[in-house]
């Protein structure tokens, strides 16, 4: 490892926040980070940019144009060799002195206002007891094509959390690691990033954190978390979530596996209660599958049978529509001829009464529709969500069908 | 007697007050509105008094207690007023009784509400000054024997309004009448019979004259007096618009330019005064930005880019260079055209649609001409074989897909000029001494980063070892598309990190920015070497000329004479007061809250079509007839100046008040905005 840039040096004890930006070999996509970064309207931060492996090169011919508006700000910290992201985050950790950290991935952005909020934020006397402070985020779906980035689509991503419970976390990663500043001495009481971990390691550590002392929320979308959406294979462009989904689950089920045995190793006495617990929530996650399935296939019938209502609506309404357009027709080139005649007035009125009628009659069906619609859609969120809550008991009930194979055994002897 | 301007034309303000006083010395008692006619205020409007108070509080407290003040305090009066008509029938509230209020908008401690208090009393007294003219007369009244009164509808108390005309060297001993001590108001008649009583005077022995026509005018008559409309300095508050401390210079600014009007005001002084107010903070604060972000030593040189650079090249030379160590600036003649067309070798979707791009019907020529290929045979000839004549006008989308299916049968002759513009752009470049490598800056109001871009790419091309950064203006978000390739990019007011809603704010601005920032010159067209020399040739389009002598040039002329005596020094804005945020406020004020007169005069700018400018362009806002809202929307699609075309509709047609209400619901900006067209 070398510290390529330390320049100057303030003559300061440390700047307030040290921010730890891993890269490898992204050029396209570090410039936006750097330029993130400068944008803070807090200023009192170094950035440590941790090269893992990547060309060194390249680095530095990406980094040049940024080096006059860093001044001494800036920490460029090569390896010849990558060591993976944790432990690259570790190094720059360990190189920094600020009571302030936090991880902003190269391929990530923030609003100039993330730095002042947060840090203002943990400043307070009152906000001492947490050990850090998230923002809300917004996804940002983006394409890159030959060297230009082009945004598709934006939208808030897991903006609804106000608190980070316990629970909820350990149920799976809530927020990106570009919305999060926790405080330094964190590190020392909860350990740093596992560098074991080639994936999810920002979740290890967020539920280490919270397990150690709350984090608070600031419920505004200060951080950006930049998604690749066509870049499915692995590529140095493509984000981690979506290229490595099946290492992904892996390390996921082994974290909890971790947890687990590390739990049962210390109160081998749960064993019981955690294997009743499991088997109940197999059984409720199996009925739950029944039941999504079956409001799957009748959403599916109340859909098609609703656009067959749709359809012979709009036949209906067709002759009707024509029928209005030939009156308006006539009255705009007949004027007051037409106006004259009592008995097409009389006509046209009938016809706008049928047609508003109609109209109110596919509005009511609309909306029963989208009612309907939108009542499926919370039942299936909400087997969803207790299939997801249930599968750590599940994975507990697959770990322990050598013992229910035993105990089975012991019964049939009995 | 009711006398006013628009009554019997122009009528002089002298003579009006002739007129007044010999009327007054006919009855028994003069009476004055106080506010606006008797003193005036320091500030462009009463709200921006808070806007003082709170940098008051802001020096003393610093910015956690005094954030907010400001627009705290307009909404709390807001409030009093609501409750004191709804649960007692007052026709005025106390100051009291705002501060009563403030902390639901503003929790402070009952000490710093105090001072809260006292420091928008101290910003009253040290902003008011006498009006001349309305006070020559109250002497000459008094000379006559004339008794004098003041009556005031306000929420301040008679103490509190007594200081003041006093400090402006009225007379402390006349009466004085205020709404909020006697829950009595002029602006419903209640106050003149207290007044008639107090004085015991019939009510057609006084004669009153105030600024507000309905109130001190038309319900002054209603009550049987005589009244006389004054004039005042400003006719256009604009109380919806938000308030906070960064506002304090353009409304220092701008009440410097409210004078009373000797005569009506020719268009040429309308847009002095705009340009002497918001074109002072705006330029004054980019400028002093720009200083701060090149200062430091380690830039080689500053290009301003046409043509919006040369307004800001001319200030930074006169005011800038000369007294901070600052690299060396120039200006750089580059367009979009001039940087795309070398570009073409590639024919990307980019360089076709550039190509393509207005909205304008252009002839097959013009087209072969924005390519630079009219004085090519081979593409006259492949031309004038696919559409007939090279006089054809392009009018359908598939005549347009036609067009580019030409261009792509010219891809030989594309890269032939593309070639060609390279080899004479890049001498112009390395001229202009882009290629000599070091640090160096381009200026430009921004937007997306293209031109840094191209600019970065033909660096590149040739290895130079220059490093190239932007510093602008605003970035919109799809500055983003650039970030990867362009090198550093900084913006003053807003960049691509911002939100959506920032961002829409944004793209308002651009529009009347790019307007105010033209050149006295054409579009840079190409470049011509001669004589070891490459010049720019010029596309000049008469509209626009004519525009820039008639509107922008009196609107920089008058932004450089004021900054010039800000910079001089003694003036009763500081340089240090324009910053980024009073230029923020500044581009709020003008381009999101604008007055009618601003929407109808800003409006009328036009926006030239395509890279080349072409034909008699639109102009930015709509002045749109009476139309449904769905014919509405579809008109104002082609003027890109959303705030003025709904200002100037709801000016021209009140009927349609629904429907703008509508439209500028849809428009994606704050409820605050929208409450304007209300």
């Amino acid at each position: 490892m070398t510290v390529v840039h330390q320049q100057g040096g303030s003559g300061r004890s440390g700047p307030k926040v040290a921010i730890v930006l891993r890269t490898k070999d992204r050029p396209l996509l570090l410039p936006r980070a750097l330029a993130s970064v400068l944008s803070q309207r807090f200023c009192d931060w170094v950035l440590y940019v941790v090269n893992d492996g990547g060309s060194k090169e390249r680095l530095d011919e990406t980094v040049a144009p940024f080096l006059a508006p860093f001044g001494d700000r800036l920490r460029v910290i090569h390896h010849d060799v990558s060591v993976g992201m944790e432990a690259a985050s570790n190094r720059a950790i360990e190189a920094s002195t600020s009571a302030y950290l936090v991880v902003h991935d190269d391929d990530d952005s923030w609003h100039p206002d993330f730095l002042a909020e947060t840090v203002a934020f943990l400043d307070r006397d009152e906000n001492a007891r947490y050990s850090g402070v998230v923002t809300w985020s917004e996804l940002v779906n983006e394409r890159i094509e030959g060297h230009e980035i082009h945004t598709v689509g934006r939208h808030l991503y897991n903006a609804w959390y106000e608190h980070i419970d316990v629970q909820r976390l350990l149920g799976g990663n809530m927020f990106p690691p570009i919305c999060l500043l926790f405080r330094r001495e964190m590190i020392d009481r909860v350990g740093p990033f596992n560098e074991g971990l080639p994936v999810l390691g920002d979740w290890d550590f967020n539920v280490r954190l919270v397990l150690a002392a709350d984090i608070a929320v600031i419920a505004k979308p200060l951080a950006y978390y930049h998604q690749r959406v066509d870049l499915i294979s692995p590529d140095i462009y493509s984000n981690s979530i979506h290229s490595g989904r099946s290492a992904h689950k892996r390390i996921d089920a082994e974290i909890r596996n971790d947890f687990l045995r590390r739990h049962l190793a210390q109160n081998p006495g749960d064993l019981g209660p955690v294997a009743a617990v499991a088997r109940d929530f197999v059984r409720l996650g199996e009925r739950l599958n029944e039941v999504e399935t079956y409001l799957t296939y009748q959403s599916a019938r109340v859909i098609e049978r609703l656009n067959q209502v749709e359809i012979y609506l709009a036949h209906q309404s067709a002759p009707v529509i024509g029928r209005l357009g030939q009156i308006e027709s006539l009255l705009s080139h007949e004027g007051p001829l037409v106006r004259r005649s009592a008995q097409l007035e009389e006509e046209q009125r009938r016809v706008l009464a049928a047609a508003a009628d109609l109209a109110a009659k596919v509005q009511v069906t609309h909306e029963q529709l989208g009612a309907l619609q939108a009542d499926m859609g919370i039942v299936i969120d909400v087997a969803r969500g207790v299939r997801t809550a249930f599968r750590p008991a599940r994975s507990i009930w697959r770990h322990l069908m050598p013992l229910r194979r035993l105990i089975a055994k012991l019964r049939r002897r009995a | 007697m009711t006398q006013s301007i628009s009554d019997a034309g122009w009528v002089s303000p002298g003579a009006l007050l002739e007129r007044f006083f010999e009327d007054a010395r006919q009855r028994r008692v003069a009476s004055f509105d106080v506010f606006d006619t008797a003193i005036w205020r320091q500030v462009a409007q009463p709200t921006h008094i808070f806007a003082l108070a709170e940098q008051a509080l802001l020096e003393a407290f610093g910015n956690d207690v005094a954030r907010d003040f400001a627009q705290a305090r307009v909404d709390a009066e807001m409030l009093a007023r609501e409750l004191g008509r709804r649960e007692h029938g007052h026709v005025e509230v106390t100051l009291d009784e705002i501060y009563a209020v403030l902390p639901r908008f503003w929790p402070r401690s009952p000490a710093v509400l105090l001072q809260a208090k006292q420091a928008e009393l101290a910003a009253e007294l040290s902003h008011a000054r006498p009006e001349p003219g309305i006070q020559d007369i109250y002497s000459r009244l008094k000379e006559a024997g004339v008794a004098t009164i003041f009556v005031s509808d306000v929420y301040l108390g008679e103490r509190d309004v007594r200081a003041l005309l006093v400090k402006c060297g009225y007379q402390a001993g006349d009466p004085l009448f205020v709404s909020s001590e006697h829950r009595k108001a002029k602006w419903d008649g209640s106050i003149w019979d207290l007044v008639t009583e107090s004085l015991a005077v019939p009510v057609a022995d006084i004669i009153h004259i105030g600024d507000n026509r309905r109130v001190d005018v038309d319900v002054a008559i209603e009550s049987g007096l005589s009244a006389v409309h004054w004039p005042g300095r400003s006719h256009h508050f604009k109380f919806v618009a938000p308030v906070s401390r960064s506002i304090a210079p353009l409304s220092s600014l701008k009440a410097l330019n409210q004078t009373i009007l000797e005569a009506p005001e020719d268009e040429e002084v309308r847009w002095t005064k705009l340009g002497r107010a918001y074109g002072t903070v705006i330029f004054g604060a980019f400028l002093r930005w720009l200083a701060d972000r090149v200062g430091n030593g380690d830039v080689d040189h500053v290009y301003f880019c046409s043509r919006d650079g040369q307004v800001l090249l001319k200030l930074w030379r006169e005011l800038i260079a000369p007294h901070r160590p600052v690299p060396t600036a120039s200006y750089l003649y580059v367009s979009r055209r001039t940087l795309m067309l070398p570009r073409l070798d590639s024919l990307s979707t980019q360089a076709v649609e550039f190509l393509r791009s207005g909205t304008e019907r252009r002839t097959v020529a013009t087209y072969l001409d924005r390519a630079g290929l009219l004085d090519d045979p081979e593409a006259v000839a492949r031309a004038e074989s696919l559409f007939g004549s090279l006089d054809k006008v392009i009018e359908t989308p598939d005549e347009l897909d036609a067009v580019q299916d030409c261009y792509r049968s010219l891809a030989r002759e594309l890269a032939r000029t593309a070639r060609h513009h390279r080899e004479i752009v890049e001498g112009y470049l390395r001229q202009e001494g882009l290629f000599d490598g070091g640090r160096r800056i381009v200026v430009d109001l921004g937007w997306r980063g293209s031109l840094q871009r191209s600019l970065v790419d033909h660096l590149k091309r040739r290895n130079a070892p220059t490093v190239l950064s932007g510093l602008y203006y605003g970035l919109t978000r799809e500055a983003g598309v650039n970030r990867g390739s362009a090198g550093w990019m900084d913006a003053m007011v807003s960049n691509d990190f911002m939100d959506a809603a920032t961002d829409h704010r944004l793209r308002q601005m651009a529009t009347i920015l790019e307007q105010l920032h033209s050149a006295d010159h054409g579009s840079v067209w190409s470049y011509t070497a001669e004589g070891g020399r490459v010049t720019p040739v010029f596309r000049a389009n008469e509209v626009e000329q004519r525009q820039y002598e008639r509107s922008i040039r009196p609107f920089q002329e008058g932004a450089v004479a004021e900054l010039r005596a800000i910079f001089k020094g003694g003036h009763p804005v500081a340089v240090e007061q324009l910053d980024p945020k009073s230029a923020w406020a500044a581009l709020v004020d003008l381009c999101l809250y604008p007055s009618p007169d601003e929407a109808r005069a800003l409006g009328e700018l036009r926006h030239m079509d395509g890279f080349e400018h072409a034909g008699a362009g639109v102009p930015i806002a709509a002045s749109l007839p009476d139309l449904s809202r769905h014919e509405a929307e579809a008109a104002l699609k082609g003027h890109t100046w959303i705030a003025g075309s709904l200002k100037n509709w709801l000016a021209n047609h009140p009927g349609f008040r629904d429907t703008v209400r509508d439209i500028a619901r849809s428009q994606n900006l704050d409820d605050r905005w929208t409450s304007q067209f209300q």
